[in-house]
């Protein structure tokens, strides 16, 4: 068992130039996470220098059998914190051989939006509050739930500390420790209303990165779950009842919006979103009926309401910015499986490129 | 028992930035420190220390513990400051943390912040921003390198302190003038009871029964006398690493209960250092898989409650002929009984019955040597003419900022009635 140990936590820089690249990638469902190594002859730190790659699409629906290769490019390179050394994670996005996106690359349009000089100008900044549940492995029940039976009403929990309130913690240190080793702008973390239920927040970040580190973010989280034997979820209601959804707050600004008299920028985006919300609200995430219901501290899926700290609304305003005339507004409806490429890029583009 | 020794300067001690040398107390070391007991042929506990999620089933080695005890401080000069906080209850703690871009030597570097008063039953869901004051910095156990604990207290986004923020009017009574010249120390003595998880009963108590009486568990040593000192311990380094004034800790009367002692600490630190200790003894059970109790009296019956005693003194009570200002810090305290007593802790009424080295709720008391008092007085300071008193009413989960603030408040800035104090003299045998 010690050989086995030893030989995961080799140190190759010493023996060879060579490095391992783990690239990853969106699966078929839009939600899983792929991920397969290559071995690339020396340290890179750009993307473009890696190889495009490749893989069977047919095994992860992204293909039909007789043509089933499905391209790789590179787009982001940050540290790997389980190979450590010079060893990379790499995001890749996914095309077709003759060079166009798959229909569930929504990284390519995001991209897209992100270059328009008007975006580009406005340097748009994202923090996502990233929640998410753990689950015993064999029962899908949460941990630190008696099997059975619920643990005692939310209330106690909420950034809690002690061995009957807070279930997991060492897998989100671990988790933010990686994070910050893989250069990742991980801001936060704190125990959420659920019991057995985490949030960690990324960012600020600038236009395309924040779906980038979001989602590498993500893949760093199930390998650390994968390790401690616990079943990660993304779902926005994984238990019904009187009991908290998950969701993926997005807090967004741009340059207007922070700069004096940015509270008017604001208020006119928060209006623009208004005329949009249902095409918002359909590319927010599956399931996230479930959980936007007006209660457990949402505002119900039909409506659209804002407010300033409130938290019962669709997007809350901090006292700060109101008190500042100037800062960032958090819209609270997507849910905790929504893809942060869709998600920021529509914010994007409703708040500076649509004219209604 | 707390021995007022001079203030060491160890809760000066800043956070430096080349600390890449200090190591966290790993989990593994942790988890090798934890008591694994044995249940085969003997009925007396079920207790298990399992560390949570940290059980993987299918491979064969575990890559956590690396991640969780990974120094970044040679990749990034980022920092973590998890952010601590009273809740609703005025009992219950709360924390999350934030990335820092570069180490800090003090609280006022540090941002304000801000969480969901809605979740904490401190604010309402529609104005649920509740402001977090960093008020003071310690260095993180659990996390190692340049990251730190943040003591804060709360407010309205107005500036107001909420109804639970006990610390700003201490804060207020440990500035005026008179207070501050009288350099008040204090030596608080914690005690806490832990308990199996799943069943609410004392470690080390056969799951529907009871152990042996009261009589041989005081400090002792022994598997059958002596239950979770790993924790105990590991709390005693995590402290002192912490840059906490811990002075010391004993095995208390009732099995599975403990102590440690916070001081000699001036004013307003003493409460910051004890409520940092008790942050950081609630995680420790946490990861030892063991509930924390701070109830006065846990067990009913012929068992030892749990208290918080309180050691105090002033410059003037220290100098010599000090034991005259003690005897008038006495007698000021025994005129305020019923104030003290309402804030000293809820469910105190459950412990100070006059039995169990108690004194009766409704009376004070006052002796030298004597246990069964409210205030006592050691043997040394009699001798000496001069030392400290020690308030043996507050209860194990009384707020610190409350109970320091309350005694520098009625010995140094309340004075009673010349009638009042006559008589009360008289009552409490003191020639002043």
């Amino acid at each position: 068992m010690s050989l086995l140990s030893d030989l995961v936590n080799l140190d190759l820089s010493d023996t060879t130039e060579k490095i391992i690249a783990e690239y990853i990638w969106i699966g078929g469902s839009g939600m899983d996470l792929r991920s397969k190594a290559r071995t690339v002859s020396g340290p890179v730190s750009d993307p473009q220098k890696l190889p495009k790659w490749n893989y069977d699409g047919s095994s992860t629906g992204q293909a039909p059998g007789q043509d089933s290769e499905v391209i790789l490019y590179p787009q982001a390179i940050f540290k790997d914190p389980f190979r450590r050394g010079n060893n990379i994670l790499v995001m890749c996005d996914t095309y077709t051989p003759a060079g166009d996106p798959i229909p569930t690359n929504k990284r390519c349009n995001a991209a897209k939006i992100f270059s328009h000089p008007e975006v580009v100008a406005e340097v748009p900044w994202y923090g996502i509050e990233q929640e998410y549940t753990l689950l015993q492995k064999d029962v899908k029940w949460p941990i630190g739930w008696p099997l059975g039976g619920y643990p005692g009403p939310q209330g106690p929990y909420y950034c809690g500390i002690g061995a009957d309130k807070a279930f997991g913690r060492d897998i989100v240190d671990s988790h933010y420790k990686a994070c910050l080793y893989a250069g990742i702008n991980i801001s936060g973390i704190n125990g959420e209303v659920m019991p057995g239920q985490w949030e960690f927040q990324v960012g600020p970040s600038v236009g395309i990165s924040a779906g980038d580190e979001l989602w590498v973010a993500r893949y760093i989280l199930e390998r650390i779950t994968e390790i401690a034997g616990v079943v990660l979820s993304f779902d926005p209601k994984p238990i019904q009842g009187d009991w908290n959804g998950a969701g993926a707050h997005t807090n967004y600004s741009t340059k207007s919006m922070r700069n004096d008299g940015g509270y008017e920028v604001i208020k006119k985006a928060i209006e623009k979103l208004g005329l949009k919300h249902k095409e918002h609200i359909a590319a927010y995430g599956e399931g996230n009926e479930r959980r936007l219901t007006g209660r457990h501290e949402t505002a119900d899926i039909n409506t659209f309401l804002w407010g300033v700290a409130n938290r019962g609304a669709s997007i809350r305003v901090g006292r700060d910015t109101e008190k500042a005339g100037k800062g960032y507004f958090e819209d609270r409806r997507p849910a905790s499986n929504m893809d942060p490429y869709v998600v920021t890029s529509m914010i994007a583009e409703t708040t500076l490129l649509w004219k209604p | 028992m707390a021995q007022i020794l001079a203030p060491s300067t160890q809760w000066q001690t800043r956070i430096t930035k080349n600390s890449a040398n200090a190591r966290p107390i790993p989990a593994k070391m942790l988890g090798s420190l934890l008591f694994k007991q044995n249940t085969k042929g003997t009925a007396r506990s079920t207790s298990n220390f399992r560390v949570f999620a940290m059980k993987s089933e299918n491979s064969t080695i575990n890559r956590m513990e690396d991640l969780l005890n990974l120094d970044v401080t040679p990749y990034t000069n980022k920092i973590i400051a998890e952010y601590i906080w009273i809740g609703g209850s005025g009992i219950d703690l709360r924390s999350k943390s934030r990335t820092i871009s570069k180490p800090v030597e003090h609280p006022s570097e540090l941002p304000k912040w801000n969480y969901d008063g809605s979740s904490t039953g401190q604010a309402p869901g529609e104005d649920s921003e509740v402001i977090l004051y960093p008020q003071a910095i310690f260095k993180d156990p659990f996390r190692g390198g340049n990251n730190i604990l943040v003591i804060c207290d709360t407010y309205t986004p107005a500036g107001e302190p909420i109804p639970t923020n006990k610390r700003h009017r201490a804060a207020e009574i440990f500035s005026s003038k008179k207070v501050v010249d009288e350099v008040p120390w204090f030596g608080i003595e914690q005690e806490y009871t832990l308990l199996q998880t799943n069943v609410k009963w004392p470690l080390g108590w056969p799951v529907g029964g009871y152990p042996g009486p009261q009589g041989p568990y005081y400090c002792a040593a022994g598997a059958d006398k002596s239950f979770g000192r790993d924790i105990s311990d590991a709390h005693y380094k995590a402290c002192l690493y912490a840059g906490i004034n811990i002075s010391g800790t004993n095995g208390e009367v009732m099995p599975g209960q403990w102590e440690y002692q916070v001081g000699p600490s001036v004013g307003i630190e003493a409460g910051d250092h004890v409520w940092c200790s008790r942050y950081i003894l609630e995680r420790i059970t946490e990861q030892a898989g063991v509930v924390l109790s701070l109830d006065p009296k846990p067990i009913e019956g012929d068992w030892n409650g749990a208290g918080c005693h309180t050691n105090y003194s002033t410059k003037t009570m220290r100098e010599d002929g000090g034991f005259e200002a003690i005897k008038k810090a006495i007698l000021n305290l025994s005129l305020r009984h019923k104030d003290h007593i309402s804030a000293y802790g809820e469910g105190n009424e459950r412990r100070l019955t006059g039995k169990h080295e108690t004194a009766n709720i409704n009376t004070f008391s006052w002796g030298v040597a004597n246990r069964g008092c409210s205030v006592r007085v050691g043997r040394e300071t009699e001798k000496q003419g001069k030392g400290y008193l020690e308030d043996r009413r507050p209860a194990s989960n009384m707020d610190p900022y409350i109970v320091t603030s309350l005694l520098a408040e009625t010995t140094i800035l309340w004075e009673p009635t010349l009638e009042a104090e006559a008589l009360a003299a008289q009552k409490l045998a003191l020639k002043v």
